[in-house]
């Protein structure tokens, strides 16, 4: 019986208990926020998302990816953010806490 | 009489048991084997479904569910499970890993009586694969999503287990990988190329012990949950290597053995659910090639629905391959190969079932070239995703942020041909044993030559796919 009790446990901890893990570090008190944005080229639809909503005062990171062949940039200018050069296939990541919120401009 | 040789070279009833260390038999027989593997991949499964629920990066191989799914299980199964392990895959599964909970009410001790369920036995109409081969066909129609979309991921693996749960509380046993599951019926078919067999040592002991335990299940162990007679299995096919008639035979009379690859096909006799099952699965190849890894980006496009009349013409195209054209082709060659053989009293079924099994290793190895291409390309997706499972900015093991790499670009197309050539050898190989088994003395070489000239029309079909 005290196999049964032990495959039992395991069975719990590595399936309910990741979707745990995982819930608990989504909390927003846990965690900066991620964005995640994929670079393209005009013709591909440029950016993907097209939108960016930050939150005054909460930390957040962005991850641009550019999965295109030619290098991009990445800027808010009216947050004074730019990443310089992202060349082809590379990932680039930005961590700031914007001083006002709402939605940004990018380029 | 003439030793029998696979390829000329190997005997085909050459066998090595692994089972005789003792180690090996001893790690087989226990309880928590494959238990432990088959958590770790539940595991794995349910961070799969959580990233895969939350979307994650849009473009899909960013995503763990998408990148760990699509990219790595299906092309270690193809690759290397499949061809070489037979239904490896099917031993650690997750899938029915809270259903047989339920059925059994224990995780790895044994219980005598079913716990829940109503466990039914599968209607006798429906034992066969022609229900696994229309699900198997309704989930390549959605392929262009579920492959690429996190979400579309959640739901189709989310309904397997669903599919699963709920099969194993209604019918008996593993019902629900015999008949239902969609990824099932490929690997019984290919996994009788497979270089490993589990079957019974010495047939004597089987046949006096009355009780057989490796059906019926003793206190060791529950009879066989694949509902197949272990004490005289003869092909791969049914067989899901789940080790229970390791431990449910009192005399230890159970084996693995390496074996020559292909022996099975030689000593199978086709079903036509079987037969078109072979022709199912090298029709999808044939679509999902030139629609995810030929130079026609449009036809990706239309798998995805753009425009949904691209869309029905792509599937209607597969429908028709698979259903029917290659079985046209293929019945074509079988009454030439009737009629040219001069051995005019055989069954015409007969010939047409039996000599579908030479599309299985070639079928096997274009399936294992397409993996290739998807392995080599996208594989340092895997290599991120690791670092940052449930995508939220983690770096785990530093690799989240590296960029796309290609591996080894400049292979891929003749690693892809060698494979299918080598396909193509076990095929005419099969085909020729086949043929001497299936026609009497000087008419099998005749009958050989027009199945001979499909499948080299075939593969070179694939080799010209492939190297454009």
């Amino acid at each position: 019986m005290i196999k049964e009790i032990i495959a039992t446990f395991l069975v719990i901890l590595l399936t309910a208990g990741i979707i745990i893990i995982g819930i608990m570090y989504e909390h927003p008190s846990n965690k900066a926020e991620v964005i995640d944005l994929i670079a393209r080229a005009p013709e591909n639809a440029n950016w993907h998302p097209s939108r960016i909503m930050l939150k005054k005062g909460r930390m957040v990171r962005i991850r641009i990816r550019n999965i295109e062949t030619v290098t991009h940039g990445f800027a808010i200018p009216s947050l004074g953010i730019a990443s310089g050069d992202i060349r082809a296939g590379e990932v680039k990541v930005i961590e700031f806490t914007p001083d006002k919120e709402g939605e940004f401009d990018f380029l | 009489m003439r030793e029998d040789r696979i390829l000329g070279i190997i005997p085909s009833d050459w066998r090595f048991e692994l089972t005789k260390f003792s180690y090996v038999r001893a790690f087989l027989k226990s309880r928590w084997i494959p238990f432990v593997f088959i958590l770790l991949n539940a595991s794995f499964l349910t961070l799969i479904l959580y990233s895969s629920f939350r979307g994650g990066f849009s473009a899909g191989n960013y995503n763990f569910g998408v990148s760990m799914t699509w990219v790595l299980w299906w092309s270690v199964l193809m690759i290397l499970m499949v061809p070489f392990f037979s239904r490896l895959w099917c031993s650690i599964c997750p899938f029915p890993l809270f259903g047989e909970w339920l059925q059994r009410g224990r995780l790895i001790t044994v219980r005598e009586s079913p716990f829940l369920g109503l466990n039914k036995p599968w209607p006798k109409g429906l034992r066969n694969m022609w229900l696994m081969n229309g699900v198997f066909l309704s989930v390549t129609f959605l392929a262009g999503l579920f492959t690429v979309r996190p979400f579309e991921t959640f739901l189709i693996l989310g309904l397997m287990f669903i599919a699963a749960t709920i099969s194993m509380l209604v019918w008996q046993r593993r019902t629900f990988c015999l008949y239902i599951c969609p990824v099932s019926g490929f690997q019984g078919l290919y996994s009788n190329l497979a270089i490993i067999e589990i079957r019974r040592k010495d047939p004597e002991i089987c046949k006096n012990h009355k009780t057989k335990t490796c059906f019926s299940g003793n206190r060791d162990g529950y009879g066989c949950p694949w509902m197949i007679t272990p004490y005289d299995i003869r092909d791969n096919t049914n067989c899901g290597l789940c080790l229970e008639c390791f431990k449910t035979c009192p005399f230890d009379n159970m084996a693995i053995y390496l074996r020559p690859p292909g022996v099975d096909l030689l000593n199978k006799d086709m079903g036509m659910d079987e037969a078109w099952k072979a022709f199912i699965m090298l029709g999808t190849f044939f679509t999902f090639y030139e629609s995810f890894q030929s130079p026609h980006g449009f036809l990706k496009d239309w798998f995805r629905g753009e425009p949904l009349s691209g869309y029905f013409i792509l599937i209607l195209v597969h429908l028709f391959l698979s259903l029917i054209l290659l079985p046209l082709l293929h019945l074509t060659a079988s009454y030439l190969s009737k009629v040219i053989s001069g051995d005019r009293d055989k069954n015409l079924r007969r010939i047409f079932a039996n000599t579908s099994i030479m599309l299985v290793p070639v079928g096997s190895a274009a399936w294992a070239a397409f993996s290739l291409g998807i392995i080599m390309p996208n594989g340092s997706y895997v290599i991120q995703v690791i670092s940052d499972p449930f995508g939220l900015g983690w770096n785990l093991l530093g690799t989240s942020d590296i960029p796309w790499r290609p591996c080894l670009s400049g292979l891929i197309h003749p690693l892809q041909s060698l494979i299918v050539t080598i396909g193509f050898i076990f095929s005419i190989d099969t085909g020729y044993r086949i043929s001497q088994k299936t026609f009497s003395g000087d008419s099998a070489a005749k009958g050989f030559i027009p199945l001979a000239i499909y499948n080299s029309l075939i593969t070179m079909i694939i080799l010209i796919l492939i190297t454009i």
